[in-house]
């Protein structure tokens, strides 16, 4: 089991400083940086004295901990989730048709795919019509199937 | 705007003060205040002791150093940082381009 030694009140109000100073950078660096500099600390506080000019002493060679901070990785930023993109006419009127106009839905699949590819209208209608346009495709394909299987019975 | 000395060592520990703990680290493995004194306490490759920490996290991420956990008399385990053979590559490909890089800087200077 490892005993880690109590520190002066001194060097454990450094210690939570620096914690404070590393928020917003690398998470394991953070981590790491704490548990280093508190091993450093109770090996310099070995050598200098566990003592109020000891503790000094070992925080001043230590440095402030906004130096140290600098010295840090930032965090990385989380990407950017892709924008819904705005709602056109188009995408809307697109939707309705392809439940409105259903023998043309082929067009309505193509048409919203090549805007959803293209980047321009809004994202979720545009999947909205793939969807509709699909089912009603495939279903459509389904019945001339098995209408032209029954007549060949 | 005329830089400090302190603005102008700041730029200069750029890429360069990793390579020195690597180098520090071949004569054999080292903890903490140990690799802190090998770098010297008065010398201006750290801006204080305490920034050398971030710095090994960073190389032990990249793979250029290990830490193994060695009891010690006097508190808790000591980490230890040990350099890989990642490491002594990245430290030889350095010390080849530090050696043009300066001759060429020392040249332009003095010139």
């Amino acid at each position: 089991m490892t005993i880690t030694p109590e520190l002066p009140p001194l060097v454990e109000a450094y210690l939570a400083d620096l914690d404070r100073a590393l928020a917003g950078t690398d998470p394991r660096e953070r981590a790491d940086t704490v548990a280093a500099v508190r091993e450093h600390a109770v090996e310099s506080l070995a050598r200098h004295g566990r003592n109020d000019d000891g503790a000094r002493r070992v925080l001043g060679e230590l440095g402030p901990v906004e130096h140290i901070a600098a010295e840090a990785t930032p965090a990385p930023v989380a990407a950017p989730a892709a924008p819904a993109g705005k709602v056109e006419p188009t995408d809307v009127v697109l939707a309705a048709l392809a439940v409105l106009l259903w023998p043309l839905a082929p067009v309505f699949l193509v048409w919203a795919t090549v805007r959803l590819r293209a980047g321009v209208g809004n994202r979720a209608l545009q999947w909205v019509t793939i969807a509709l346009s699909a089912v009603t495709v495939v279903a459509g394909v389904v019945l001339v199937v098995t209408h032209l299987l029954s007549r060949a019975a | 705007m005329v830089p400090t000395p302190d603005i102008v060592l700041t730029q200069l520990r750029k890429g360069v003060v990793e390579y020195c703990v690597l180098a520090c680290l071949r004569s054999g493995p080292a903890y903490g205040l140990e690799l802190a004194d090998r770098l010297g306490s008065d010398s201006s490759l750290l801006t204080s002791e305490g920034t050398l920490y971030p710095l090994l996290s960073r190389v032990r991420q990249q793979g250029w150093v290990t830490t193994t956990q060695v009891p010690s008399a006097v508190g808790p385990p000591r980490r230890y940082y040990e350099i890989t053979d990642e490491g002594r590559a990245a430290l030889e490909t350095f010390l080849a381009t530090w050696s043009r890089f300066t001759t060429d800087v020392r040249t332009t200077l003095e010139s």
